[in-house]
């Protein structure tokens, strides 16, 4: 028997829409949530400049001297009282003022618009192959549990999930660049040099997906409008195309669109670094090595947006299309 | 049995003995991964007792000894870096500081999330909107990259990473914990203790608490081996463990410039990792259905 | 005259972590075309199975033994191809089940989901099955059919449900109706409206019924026969009138004392069955009632008492209705146990 056979819902409590509320509502609260989120990212990063750190050597160079430095502090009035920094650093952010980078000699916020495309580029290579493998073959394992396929390709994802996506990548430079010599072990030229970065993508989080399609599929299985299209005589696949995947299909591609977001939280930007793929993961590491303070800052805060933003994308597609469902 | 199988809705016919033997793997195979489990426990407490040879000693003339060569000083199943010193020794090593990082911050994370599930959930209102909405703050972020940029602003350091890492996994405790105390909280007997007077500190503590404590174990297990890959993730970018302390996420780290001559460096550190977070995986899923069965 | 529908010997298991529940144990009945036959028995005592089985319709995750034959038209139900039993579901033999609310697919209109199995099974065209479709909702009672067949499920009652789900049923003009619990689920007065109305259909029809119900009122709203099952085993098989008024198991007698009426007031109360029924995990040895039945004697706490014949249209698994009967009539002939 499988383990998720009794599981409660695969969608999070905060996912389900509150009853009866329009997609005005829900768009402007999504909207009120991310702008708050936003606001206590930027509080912490200047909380830490500012009162865990010496902003004056926070802001300069690693190798600055010591006029240098002092010149730095009076530059951005570090002589001020506390509450008038806080302000003007917020009037600054937000006015899209993210500082200087000294190692790249042109405002972060430039830096980091040129790296955005390539991590989106990325992202969504790799959402493509991990949504394309995660729900076929979720559909499949979750429609007949406990067979030979089920049981393989469960252990499968859950290996791959418990694989480290950066090292994943290393192996595949290993066996398809270093041994094989198909791919280019890294940066990014033409369409063969995405190939095994989103590869490591669609390996990893294919397998969560995989996970949650799977016991979205094994639950809808469960319910009784299932046997009564068994008892109507329709075929396994028949049941599963004309009844199941009618039900599911939504909440699956919910899935996808999350796993989305969270390829945001993190897993992008380590492959990256390890393909050296052109993009903000790549760029927020070097100017970490470099302590560019004010890179790292605007990458921490641009990507912030994209994940509010895309986040909002599934949650709002996810009220359309069901509305449009449950009036038809 | 006089019954036999002569039709059903799966498969007709699997022969019994070949079911059998799915069954004892399927049943008994989560042993293997425990062992492998108490394996690396032992090695990160007893590294002495595993370790052929000392991780701090290098041999430029024994450098890069693909696994399974020998040097004049023994062999080497792993094979050696190069500096000549031995892979296996220092996979040993890490093994002490990768789980004791993984586990402190997993408890911390988890003593942060159950405190702040168990509140919000059991007095719910604002207390609880506030909690909630910091945690979903933190999932709505990109919260890699914050990590990074603290360890980066703060100096990366073994402290600081136990205090960083923390901060990725409360607020799934809290949510899952959140969710628990709500339905506790409906419970009559949760309702008797309250009547008769039972300070709140004691209701949550003797009451609501380990009702909770299954979900916990479960979710804890399963953590610790997310915390694992971030703090590989993050040794692996520079911004963690910084060398002599060895982890195995640094010694991927390590190996990958070398990557095209000593494949090893990279690989079997990894091998190591992805096992052992498998078999957290693994054993999670076990006591779940366990804590299921007996729920 | 052969039968429609014969079950014979049939005994079905499960595997369990519990260990393996046997939920039906020895059972058989035939059924004629037209017939309707109840069958009786406490939750847990078999009877849905016994309905699931005749169209191998298992749950996902069940472990199944199933042993004996159901023969349908002649052909061993448990033994046909999927292919072959594909077109007997839902063509020939239709079922009605308990959950009217979660039975229907929400996010399908309840037209099409009439009309998709007449396509199925008729190769009908997809305006003609849908025209089929709302003749037979009609027919079933839904006021306005051509125009709420296009609605989804959830604007619907749950008898209406239910009535949408008989018509899903008898769509294909099926010989065999399986009705599992269909009333329970429904409140008081609506479940007598739909028990009206599959009566009348299935009579208009010819259809053969098995109703399967905890209830007897519902049997003797619809049903020529009755079998009482007891811990997966067939207690006693009659007719309705026999049931009523010459019910001979002892265990049939105790369910039926718990039937309130107006009689019984006299009393002044129910008399409730005493003890518990056997767990389906372990050996039944013996009569399964026989630690709850107050006749009881030593043959039956060895010796499983098989169904006797003990008149005309009447069988009774009880080793004192064997007694009783080689005591009054026909010593000589021996007792034939079917």
């Amino acid at each position: 028997m499988s383990s998720t056979d009794n599981k409660e819902s695969v969608l999070p409590a905060r996912r389900r829409a509150r009853a009866g509320e329009g997609i005005g509502v829900l768009l402007l609260r999504r909207l009120r949530d991310g702008i708050i989120t936003l606001l206590l990212v930027v509080a912490v990063i200047f909380v830490l400049a500012h009162v865990v750190g010496d902003p004056a050597l926070v802001f300069s160079p690693v190798d600055a001297s010591d006029e240098e430095v002092e010149r730095i502090a009076r530059a951005f009035g570090l002589d001020r009282p506390f509450w008038e920094r806080f302000g003007s650093y917020f009037a600054d952010i937000f006015t899209g003022d993210f500082g200087e980078s000294w190692w790249q000699n042109r405002p972060a916020l430039a830096a980091v618009a040129e790296a955005l495309p390539n991590t989106i580029y990325l992202t969504l290579a790799g959402i493509a192959g991990a949504a394309l493998t995660g729900i076929v073959g979720g559909v499949f394992a979750g429609s007949r549990p406990g067979s030979l396929f089920d049981r393989g390709s469960n252990f499968f994802s859950i290996s791959a999930l418990s694989v480290p996506n950066f090292w994943l990548g290393l192996l595949f430079i290993v066996i398809f660049s270093v041994q094989l010599g198909w791919f280019p072990t890294s940066g990014m030229f033409g369409v063969s040099s995405i190939v095994l970065p989103a590869l490591t993508i669609a390996v990893v989080h294919g397998g969560r997906v995989f996970q949650l399609v799977r016991s979205a599929t094994v639950e809808e299985m469960s319910k009784p409008y299932v046997r009564v299209a068994r008892s109507k005589g329709f075929p396994h696949r028949m049941v599963l195309w004309r009844h199941v995947l009618r039900n599911t299909g939504l909440t699956t591609a919910t899935i996808a669109g999350w796993e989305y977001v969270r390829l945001w939280g993190g897993a992008v930007f380590a492959i990256e670094w390890v393909f050296a793929w052109p993009g903000i993961g790549t760029l927020t590491i070097n100017a970490a090595e470099r302590q560019d303070f004010f890179v790292l800052q605007a990458a921490v805060i641009i990507a912030g947006v994209f994940v509010i933003v895309s986040n909002l994308v599934v949650d709002l597609l996810y009220r359309v299309i069901d509305n449009r469902i449950k009036s038809s | 049995m006089p019954y036999r199988v002569v039709a059903s809705e799966r498969r007709v016919g699997s022969p019994p003995i070949r079911r059998r033997l799915q069954g004892l793997l399927e049943k008994r195979g989560w042993w293997l991964f425990a062992l492998f489990l108490s394996l690396m426990a032992a090695w990160a407490i007893f590294p002495g007792v595993f370790a052929p040879y000392d991780a701090n000693y290098l041999n430029p003339r024994n450098r890069l000894i693909s696994p399974g060569g020998a040097s004049p000083e023994g062999s080497h199943i792993a094979g050696t870096d190069g500096l000549g010193v031995d892979l296996f020794s220092q996979m040993v090593e890490g093994a002490r500081l990768t789980l004791m990082i993984a586990v402190v911050a997993t408890l911390l994370g988890a003593a942060i999330g159950v405190t702040v599930g168990m509140l919000a959930g059991y007095f719910g209102g604002v207390v609880d909107r506030m909690l909630m909405r910091l945690g979903e703050a933190q999932t709505a972020m990109p919260m890699f990259l914050v990590a990074i940029l603290l360890l980066s602003l703060l100096g990366p350091s073994v402290t600081i990473l136990i205090i960083v890492l923390p901060t990725l996994v409360w607020p799934i405790f809290a949510r899952v914990v959140r969710a628990e105390t709500l339905q506790i909280k409906q419970a009559t007997y949760i309702e008797a203790a309250v009547a008769t007077g039972c300070p709140t500190s004691v209701v949550l503590y003797r009451h609501v608490l380990p009702n909770v404590v299954p979900r916990i174990l479960v979710l804890f297990v399963v953590e610790i081996g997310h915390v694992m890959l971030a703090e590989a993730g993050l040794s692996f970018l520079g911004v963690g463990v910084q060398p002599p302390d060895i982890t195995w996420g640094l010694l991927i780290a390590e190996g990958r410039p070398l990557l095209t001559v000593a494949w090893w460096l990279t690989i079997l550190p990894g091998v190591l990792l992805s096992v052992t977070v498998l078999s957290l995986n693994i054993l999670s899923r076990r006591f779940e259905q366990y804590a299921g069965a007996a729920a | 005259m052969s039968a429609l529908l014969e079950v014979k010997d049939l005994s079905v298991s499960f595997e369990t972590r519990g260990g393996v529940v046997r939920a039906v144990d020895g059972l058989s009945f035939s059924l004629g075309a037209g017939e309707s036959l109840g069958i009786v028995g406490e939750s847990g005592s078999g009877k849905t199975v016994s309905s699931l089985s005749i169209l191998r319709l298992f749950g996902l995750f069940d472990d199944v033994s199933v042993s004996g034959k159901i023969l349908f038209e002649g052909r061993d139900l448990l033994r046909v191809s999927e292919a072959e039993l594909s077109r007997i579901r839902g063509g020939k033999i239709g079922m009605v089940f308990q959950d009217p609310l979660t039975s229907l697919n929400p996010v399908m209109p309840v037209g099409e989901q009439v009309a998709e199995s007449i396509r199925f099974h008729t190769g009908a065209s997809r305006p003609q099955a849908h025209r089929r479709a709302v003749e037979m909702l009609d027919r079933v009672g839904i006021p306005d059919a051509n125009k709420r067949c296009e609605e989804l499920p959830h604007s619907f009652s749950g008898g209406m449900r239910q009535r949408v789900m008989v018509a899903i049923a008898l769509a294909c003009e099926p010989k065999l109706l399986i009705a599992d619990e269909p009333t329970t689920a429904l409140d008081v007065t609506v479940q007598a409206q739909v028990l009206l109305l599959l009566d009348e259909l299935r009579r208009e029809m010819g259809i053969a019924l098995i109703m399967i119900t905890h209830d007897f009122g519902v049997v003797a709203a619809t049903a020529d026969r009755v079998l009482v099952m007891y811990a997966a085993q067939p207690m006693e098989h009659c007719s309705i009138h026999h049931l009523f008024q010459r019910a001979n198991h002892p265990y049939t007698e105790g369910l039926l004392r718990l039937v309130p009426r107006f009689e019984h007031q006299v009393h002044g109360r129910l008399h409730p069955i005493e003890g518990q029924p056997p767990a389906l995990t372990e050996e039944i040895v013996g009569c399964p009632f026989a630690p709850r039945c107050s006749f009881t004697l030593d043959r039956c706490k060895q010796e499983r008492p098989p169904l006797f014949r003990i008149g005309p249209d009447h069988e009774s698994a009880c080793w004192l209705a064997a007694e009783r009967a080689e005591r009054e009539t026909l010593p000589d002939k021996p007792w034939k146990a079917v």
